[in-house]
């Protein structure tokens, strides 16, 4: 009796279960909010040198993170076509033009920071203090909506020139 | 079976992680495409409510105690028929089923019928019983619907609560009536549960005013005897009440609430002295009625400052029990301030009045001297929160200082720390001293409790017995790993000090109850002392889109002592409470709008009162097409035919039963 049981419950998992990595709303939104984010940005040419003249966007995360940012893989951006990239390591960070750092990042946000310094990528990040301490763009939630720090002073040592309009709907911040 | 059981895990595993599978997304989060986003401008994005990783993670996240919320989900899935049988699925608690009415419930230890260590409340309302300050689990058969949530801490809560809240502070919050518009109309029927029925409607009587009004009816069968009792435990009850919410204006609000209930808890009456020479068994009906009040006024000064003032009267009546009626009504005022105090610290303070009268008709085997009498507790509280470090390091520190009728003041100081290094990990530390102050029993009353020979063994009430007094230190930590694991770790040590013991008298002679004959006393005292200590794991894993895996472990360990004069048997209760317990819980969700759920407890042995260990397994499955419409039908205890999960006492006066398997199916409508 406990066998047929024990065997029925198990059976009903196996054949029932459905893959997580499908759909989730709030890497969705950060990854539509950081395309519009770049639109907002001038880069100079000389950022995508070392991209061979694509735009790559670095994904610090899971698949789920992942999945989210490859629905922006093939589209346009300043005349370049997107790619995304999942990244596991430091090597070579400057050739991203873009970087999210999610908190499921494999390697501490302070190390891929550090690596990044005289880079010109653009980051972002979804810790909190992100923005604050080394980051440019930091994600994060009131009321289980999405908001954005910006931090204007990193964004300009990186070479990049942010629109005012962003500054309507982000909010800057200075480092700690 | 453990092979089995491990190839099925295993046989698991390697399918769901090799290959895709099929079944209906059970997502809850609005299904927006990535074009659709795109379409939409900055404001529009930035307006989407996300669903948060859990609600229930995120506040206990920022707990410096070891906290654990049953959400109304966690209630609907479980099937649970009554408010006790949701707490075996909390870590560190101890729930087992005395009989068909009857729980014996704690946490962190101590666990008996007369359970005096864990303070309950419902909606604010102390639901304990002043007469041995544990929990009579039979007036409280809740519409199990209407409950919002209910929030388990575990440990010392004496600061914020009381008197009484030693081992843990339970929160049963039941939903505000803006949420239960409209019907519902629910019926059960099961082999055990053999009729539940629910009604409740909800309106809107203007703006911000909003009412519920609710009645159930249920009757349950008995469940086993014990070898060689009858089993004569079978229950019924019938409950009615209301809620209504009024949002007067931005900055007042008011609840006002009541419920009026009544019902016969039967059961096999064990060790009875019915005379000055005898003792006997047998079936009684215990009849229970009860009303209760309560109001509350929320006042918001400003942004950062809030007030609350709370009244509330309840009234129980217990007939027909070894005591033979009881009436107890409590009237109770307590105020509550909140307010910031520059950037980084908030402070709160109340303060409240109790006042209890009781009164007691005496029988053969219990009297209480004086019968009935006025009890009062004056309190008052403060707390700080520090933010010591914004967002990193939280320090909390407060006191509560209560004057009670037994023991004159008692201070119940706490102190706690929560680390947050990152959003994905928290760490939190806390000493806390905490009492419980003696009950009317211990105070006044006289057990007969049996005879031995021509011998008739008392236990005698003291009115110079002291609080029990516990120092707690608690560690704990909780990560939200992944995005989809979730883990909790709760370390405990606690030293206590007056531990209630029983010493035996100078023997004398009496009159009555005719004929006459010796008594040995056994005097209410204070001579115990003791600790614990033990370990409280919990782990939540989305393991699949629409499955959710949670599973808890307890190790847990008592060692009493005693003066070296002490002529009692006080280590015996080591055995009272079980060493480990484990469960894991599954909830799935499958294709059409099934849910097909499965709860396994396992309880270690109670050495003392003679219960072996066993494992427990209910399974659900749920049709629910629409919000409107439920159909379910459950199995409990599915292992085995029957089970004990509580022995007999010492003064229990009843002998217990024991858990049979069930089945039971359930229809919902709302409208």
């Amino acid at each position: 009796m406990k066998k047929f049981i024990f065997l029925s419950v198990f059976a009903i998992h196996i054949f029932c279960g459905k893959s997580v990595l499908a759909n989730n709303l709030e890497y969705k939104i950060k990854a539509v909010l950081a395309l519009k984010i770049m639109s907002h940005i001038q880069w100079s040419d000389a950022a995508f040198v070392a991209s061979n003249n694509i735009f790559r966007i670095g994904v610090f995360g899971g698949d789920e993170v992942l999945a989210a940012f490859k629905s922006l893989e093939g589209k346009e951006l300043i005349g370049r076509k997107i790619v995304v990239e999942q990244i596991t390591d430091l090597d070579n960070l400057g050739s991203f033009n873009s970087i999210f750092i999610s908190t499921y990042s494999n390697l501490p946000q302070q190390e891929v920071l550090a690596a990044l310094k005289k880079s010109r990528t653009l980051t972002f990040g979804e810790t909190q203090g992100f923005a604050q301490s080394g980051g440019i763009i930091g994600f994060y939630k009131v009321q289980d909506k999405i908001r954005f720090f910006i931090n204007k002073k990193t964004a300009e040592d990186a070479g990049l020139k942010i629109s005012a309009q962003l500054f309507r709907v982000g909010k800057l911040v200075g480092n700690k | 079976m453990k092979p089995f059981a491990y190839l099925c895990i295993l046989f698991y595993c390697l399918h769901n992680f090799s290959t895709p599978a099929i079944g209906a997304p059970a997502d809850k989060i609005p299904d927006l495409s990535f074009e659709e986003l795109e379409a939409m401008d900055f404001d529009a994005l930035m307006n989407i409510k996300i669903e948060s990783v859990s609600k229930k993670e995120e506040t206990l996240a920022n707990a410096a105690a070891a906290v654990f919320v049953v959400t109304q989900e966690d209630i609907r899935r479980s099937n649970a028929t009554a408010i006790p049988e949701l707490f075996r699925m909390v870590p560190g608690m101890q729930v087992a089923r005395i009989d068909s009415n009857k729980w014996a419930v704690t946490s962190r230890g101590s666990n008996s019928r007369f359970s005096n260590k864990l303070l309950v409340l419902i909606d604010g309302r102390s639901i304990y019983t002043t007469y041995f300050s544990g929990v009579n689990w039979d007036e409280h058969n809740l519409v199990l619907e209407d409950i919002e949530r209910i929030e388990v801490i575990r440990g010392p809560g004496g600061t914020l609560w009381g008197a009484n809240a030693v081992n843990g502070v339970i929160n049963i919050i039941t939903k505000h009536s803006e949420k239960t518009l409209g019907g519902m109309v629910s019926a059960g029927v099961g082999s055990e549960e053999r009729g539940v029925g629910t009604f409740r409607y909800g309106e809107e009587l203007a703006k911000d005013k909003t009412i519920r009004v609710y009645g159930k009816y249920f009757n349950r069968d008995d469940f086993a005897g014990k070898s060689g009792e009858s089993e004569a435990d079978s229950w019924d009850g019938s409950r009615g009440g209301f809620r209504m919410d009024w949002k007067k204006s931005e900055t007042n609000a008011f609840t006002f609430q009541g419920d009026i209930y009544k019902g016969e808890s039967n059961e096999r009456a064990k060790d009875n002295v019915v005379s000055g020479s005898s003792t006997a068994s047998f079936n009684r009906a215990v009849k229970i009625d009860g009303v209760n009040f309560l109001s509350r006024w929320k006042h918001k000064n400003s942004k950062n400052s809030e007030m609350t003032a709370q009244f509330y009267f309840d009234h129980v009546s217990r007939r027909g029990a070894t005591t033979k009626r009881s009436l107890i009504d409590t009237y109770d005022i307590d105020f509550q301030h909140s307010f910031q105090l520059g950037e980084k610290q908030k402070i709160i303070w109340g303060g409240g009045q109790r006042f209890i009268v009781d009164s007691f008709e005496d029988s053969v085997a219990i009297r209480l001297s004086p019968n009935s009498r006025l009890n009062h507790i004056t309190s008052a509280f403060v707390q700080d929160d520090i933010q010591i470090l914004p967002n990193l390091l939280k320090f909390t520190i407060g006191s509560k200082i209560e004057l009670n009728n037994y023991t004159g003041i008692e201070v119940q100081p706490s102190a706690r720390a929560l680390w947050t290094p990152d959003p994905k990990h928290s760490f939190w530390a806390a000493v806390s001293r905490a009492v419980r102050t003696p009950t009317r029993a211990e105070d006044s009353i006289r057990i007969n409790s049996q005879f031995s020979g021509t011998t008739l063994i008392a236990l005698i009430g003291n009115d110079l017995v002291k609080s029990e007094e516990v120092l707690a230190l608690e560690l704990g930590y909780r990560t939200q790993a992944k995005k989809n694991v979730f883990l909790d770790v709760a370390l405990f040590y606690n030293f206590y000090n007056n531990l209630q013991t029983r010493e035996q008298g100078a023997a004398f002679a009496e009159n009555t109850p005719s004929p006459a004959h010796n008594v040995s006393p056994f005097n209410e005292t204070n001579e115990g002392s003791g600790k614990t200590y033990g370990v409280e794991l919990f782990g939540k894993w989305d393991v699949q889109e629409n499955w959710q895996l949670s599973a808890g472990f307890t190790y847990f360990k008592l060692d009493l002592d005693q003066v070296a004069t002490s002529t009692f048997v006080f280590e015996n209760a080591e055995g009272n409470d079980p060493e480990f317990q484990w469960n894991i819980r599954s909830h799935l969700n499958l294709p059409h709008s099934f849910e097909f759920d499965t709860d396994l407890y396992f309880v270690d042995a109670l050495d003392n009162i003679n219960v072996d260990s066993y494992a427990r397994l209910d399974l659900r499955l749920g049709w629910q097409p629409t919000k409107s419409y439920e159909i379910s039908i459950s199995g409990q205890n599915l292992l085995e035919q029957e089970h004990d999960e509580f022995g007999s006492e010492s003064v229990s006066f009843t002998s217990g039963t024991r858990v049979e398997r069930s089945v039971f199916a359930k229809a919902t409508i709302k409208f």
